[in-house]
């Protein structure tokens, strides 16, 4: 059994340069060749105001029932319509497979992931690896409850009842213990003197 | 002036049999089709037509006048198909050929006819060629379409000719039915004593355009040379295709690849050279013992790029089972464009685009080009067209901003709400089994559906409702009858 030197290993965890982030907001930050889970009733808009800030091609992948409700008459307001590419599977195979393809895929896409249930540690791990290699965001929407996995962090979003639009972010999970709470509202919707501590102000990504 | 040639191909349907070599054209034999719901005679060989078949006879008439006539239907898909091979066959004679269907071909030999040493010698030159393809043939040269169709057909020689300038003394002997005129019409004009083209000139074009009509007049004008009737050649598109036949067959996936290069190399070589690039790749793989496999990839933008085809190819190719080899492939290039040359090393937004059409290729070769989509706006004031989705690939994306925001979430159609305390909107209501409560409500946005569509009349009114548990819903009701219904017609982000 050879000794394992401490000082080096944390020499060389130190030395490792640090991955490149996506800074969403004043203290949300998301690292970029990661995959991040979402849930939640707010989980959309979270996934589309980071695609924004990302700044690239969006994929949104989802089954067709999740696929078609989206409204980018609404989106408008967050996220270049443009830059949105819809990934339409007809399995939980392809779902998969899809957003494997496209979080390896040369660019750095941002991947939106619409996953009607759990992920197991497997996949997870499996579209993490998918993530370090092309350098892209991936947001996994998980609709059916969560489980061990893989993700760099977990957000929990939900709109909250306030005087303007607003929602809760409570990030859950943090790989490297990242955690905490935002309450979020969109700059402009806002009024003077009300803000909270922990207000994060937004600007909207596109002129509405 | 130009010189047209005319080839009249009058026994084409026989000639595709002789060209099989058909042992039933030794003894009488003829093509049949149905027409006006009998079966009549259409084509005829040398020794039906002694035994006294003639085209136009009912078959019945045809078997008891010569009782050993054999017959075939007429193939019009094959008889097309060989006179489009003759067509392309033609550009040895002119390069401005148009195909004049079902059984002839018009060239524009203008300029041409000096390199065969003259328009005879030219016409001789064509029915040489045509006979060593076994193909029977009448040839009329004249000033003019019409005028080359005529004498083709109804021309005292094999080929006929007609001096420049000279068209309407050489169609003065020619009978009405050589101006491709309707039938009916040509026993009209016997009737009134016109049976020849002289007889026609002779006749003032009013009169005749009164009472036949100005088809009539038309058409000997456009013979004879007074109005124009140029011939507009269509040249076949060039197919970009390239097949190899091993003398072994092969089955190794490296093997396979190796022939496909080879192949997408050929094919991209002529298509660089034409500036031209395919949306479409078909791969025939044809197996010793199964048959043929088409594979088919597709490429979001003109594609000329074999490094590309192979990768795309690569996924289908490991699927193909083959069990005994197979010795032959074909790959054709569809769905031509052009390419517009880019810079393609400079610029980030150049990459980033290109970067973004391979995935959306490698996506859609797998899970279908129609499941790979892009919003597309339609100016419609109904919240549920004012969008539409689109196929990615061969779509440049463009948006233009809604007037009014939306929710980000639209359901089509809605979703039925359980009220609890009725209001407008409700107080308390039940969606997807979870209880809300009204907070604030901003509303009624009216919208009236064009009514002048086949679509749900009911005029809609929406509001924005804030529930006490975050939420944000967009609520539908339909005033009128069904006030007491609301819907969930979105969700606001």
């Amino acid at each position: 059994m050879g000794q394992i030197d401490l000082h080096s290993l944390r020499g060389a965890v130190a030395r490792s340069s640090p991955q490149p982030t996506l800074t969403v907001g004043a203290g949300v930050s998301l690292r970029k060749g990661r995959i991040h889970e979402v849930i939640g009733a707010g989980a959309d808009l979270f996934a589309v105001m980071a695609a924004a800030k990302q700044g690239q091609t969006i994929l949104w992948i989802a089954l067709y029932r999740d696929l078609i409700s989206l409204c980018p008459t609404g989106l408008q307001t967050y996220v270049d319509i443009q830059d949105m590419v819809l990934v339409e599977a007809v399995s939980r195979g392809e779902l998969l497979w899809a957003a494997d393809q496209a979080l390896r895929a040369e660019g750095g896409f941002c991947v939106i992931l619409d996953m009607p249930d759990q992920l197991s540690l497997k996949e997870s791990r499996r579209l993490q690896l998918a993530a370090e290699q092309g350098g892209g965001l991936g947001l996994i929407l998980l609709r059916g409850g969560v489980a061990t996995s893989a993700a760099q962090t977990r957000w929990d979003c939900s709109p909250v009842h306030a005087d303007h639009p607003a929602w809760d972010w409570r990030c859950i999970k943090g790989k490297n213990g990242e955690t905490g709470a935002w309450r979020v509202t969109r700059a402009g919707e806002q009024q003077r003197g009300q803000n909270a501590e922990d207000t994060l102000h937004m600007a909207p990504a596109a002129p509405a | 002036m130009p010189r047209i040639l005319s080839i009249w191909l009058p026994q084409l349907p026989l000639d595709r049999l002789t060209r099989q070599s058909d042992p039933r054209l030794a003894g009488p034999f003829a093509i049949i089709a149905e027409e006006k719901n009998a079966w009549r005679v259409t084509h005829a060989n040398d020794a039906a037509l002694k035994a006294g078949v003639v085209a136009g006879q009912a078959l019945a008439d045809a078997r008891a006048i010569c009782p050993d006539l054999l017959t075939e239907p007429s193939d019009v898909v094959r008889e097309d198909l060989l006179l489009r091979a003759l067509w392309r066959w033609a550009d040895t004679l002119s390069p401005r050929v148009s195909l004049d269907a079902p059984d002839g071909l018009l060239l524009d030999i203008s300029g041409c006819a000096h390199l065969f040493g003259g328009e005879a010698q030219m016409g001789q030159e064509a029915l040489l060629r045509l006979g060593d393809l076994q193909i029977q043939a009448q040839i009329g040269i004249a000033d003019t379409k019409g005028g080359a169709r005529a004498l083709a057909r109804f021309g005292p020689n094999e080929v006929s000719l007609a001096a420049a300038g000279e068209m309407i003394a050489a169609l003065a002997e020619l009978p009405i039915a050589a101006l491709n005129v309707p039938h009916k019409m040509v026993s009209e004009l016997a009737r009134a004593g016109l049976t020849t083209i002289g007889h026609l000139q002779s006749q003032k074009s009013a009169e005749l355009a009164r009472r036949f009509g100005l088809h009539l007049t038309q058409a000997l004008q456009t013979a004879t040379g007074v109005t124009p009737d140029p011939v507009t050649p269509k040249v076949a598109d060039p197919t970009y295709a390239a097949r190899m036949t091993l003398p072994e067959p092969i089955g190794f996936l490296d093997d396979l690849e190796n022939v496909l290069r080879r192949l997408a190399t050929q094919i991209c070589g002529r298509l660089d050279q034409d500036q031209r690039g395919a949306r479409r790749f078909q791969l025939i793989v044809r197996c010793v013992d199964t048959g043929d496999h088409p594979l088919t990839i597709g490429f979001a933008r003109p594609c000329s790029d074999p490094d590309a085809i192979l990768r795309q190819f690569s996924h289908p190719l490991s699927k193909l089972e083959i069990e005994y080899g197979a010795d032959w492939f074909r790959l054709v290039a569809e769905q031509i464009e052009p390419i517009r040359l880019k810079q393609g090393s400079f610029g980030e937004d150049a990459k980033r685009a290109d970067q973004r059409l391979i995935l959306i290729e490698t996506l859609g070769n797998r899970i279908g080009f129609d499941h790979v989509r892009v919003f597309k706006p339609r100016g419609h004031h109904v919240p549920e067209q004012e969008f539409a989705q689109v196929e990615a690939a061969g779509v440049t994306p463009h948006w233009h901003p809604a007037p009014r925001p939306r929710p980000i979430r639209l359901f089509s159609p809605p979703e039925f709400v359980q009220v609890e305390t009725p209001g407008r909107p409700p107080l308390n209501f039940k969606w997807r089994r979870l209880s809300f409560a009204t907070d604030r409500a901003h509303g009624p946005e009216r919208i009236t559906p064009r009514w002048y569509r086949e679509e749900d009349p009911r005029t809609r009114d929406y509001w924005t409702v804030q529930t006490d548990q975050g939420r944000r819903l967009w609520l539908l009701n339909y005033p009128g009858e069904d006030a007491k219904d609301w819907y969930v017609a979105g969700e606001f982000a």
